[in-house]
């Protein structure tokens, strides 16, 4: 196994690095591999897989993205890149146990107004006490019953942190899409909280 | 015509990460209406927070004790054989969004 270093993602990315990727360059294969490997593993294990389903998920990742190496234009970064994969992978693993996305939240969104569009059951003060581990349990235990996209495009965004451009680039979705996917996720979120007691 | 933007509406504007998007009049009286509405701020804030908590705390960590570095040395070296076996053949994955 080459020793390979970990990189910062601004090198990986950096043209002539791209480059060598595009080549299979082992040695730069490996350094993207040690880089982001365990970002990938923790992500599936996030998506709700069990240690060893989410290290093939992770493993077959890496070898779609070396499989396409030779592909890879540099549109995006190679982090991007990768969760595409990834959550395309995740897709394809979960595919004969499938989700609906329709539920019943639109329902409970709008009986939140009246007819005209205003609060009729308004949301609490948010409480600045959100740091217990209480609060950490009843995030991840009510994201774990949204709907799979829901819960990927909730955890591209507000835990990932990445671009609304990015997310669509991965999912794949329109960016009117996202925006309903991250209306309902949250509203998910907030609800399920509340019906907790643990109010945000 | 109802100029200023019902509850209902800035808040999906606010969930959906909409607002940044909306053309400046509309924005404007979205910012407006969370300016002058304790009820959408604090729905705002409320996602906000829920959304700072996910981050901080990572939620991957609710069912990951910690990758082990072994597991993850195993892996690697998992991966990069197929490297040296030679990867190769179809992939519908590419960075670009237009193919």
């Amino acid at each position: 196994v080459t020793q390979a270093t970990k990189r910062q993602p601004a090198d990986i990315d950096d043209p002539a690095f791209l480059a060598r990727i595009r080549e299979r360059d082992p040695d730069a294969v490996a350094q993207v591999v040690r880089t982001y490997l365990e970002q990938i593993v923790r992500a599936a294990r996030g998506a709700g897989f069990d240690g060893p389903t989410a290290e093939d998920v992770a493993q077959a990742t890496f070898a779609a993205f070396i499989e396409s190496a030779n592909r890879f234009e540099g549109r995006s970064t190679v982090r991007t890149w990768l969760f595409g994969i990834l959550y395309r992978k995740i897709h394809e693993t979960r595919r004969a146990d499938e989700r609906h996305d329709g539920d019943d939240l639109d329902e409970v969104f709008e009986s939140r107004f009246d007819d005209d569009g205003s609060w009729q059951r308004p949301p609490a003060a948010p409480d600045v006490e959100l740091e217990a581990e209480e609060t950490r349990l009843a995030i991840a235990d009510c994201l774990g019953g949204a709907p799979e996209q829901q819960q990927a495009a909730f955890r591209l965004r507000d835990v990932e942190g990445m671009t609304t451009s990015e997310i669509c680039n991965i999912l794949p979705v329109s960016r009117t899409n996202l925006g309903v996917l991250l209306h309902r996720v949250r509203n998910r979120l907030r609800e399920c909280l509340e019906a907790k007691g643990v109010a945000p | 015509v109802k100029l200023m933007p019902a509850c209902r509406d800035v808040a999906r504007a606010v969930s959906g990460d909409e607002l940044a998007e909306l053309p400046l009049g509309r924005r404007l009286l979205m910012r407006w209406h969370l300016f002058v509405c304790r009820d959408c701020l604090r729905y705002a804030q409320q996602l906000q927070a829920i959304g700072r908590v996910a981050r901080d705390l990572d939620l991957s960590r609710e069912t990951d004790p910690g990758i082990e570095s072994e597991r993850l040395a195993s892996l690697e070296a998992n991966i990069l054989a197929g490297l040296e076996r030679g990867a190769g053949g179809p992939d519908r994955m590419s960075d670009s969004a237009d193919e």
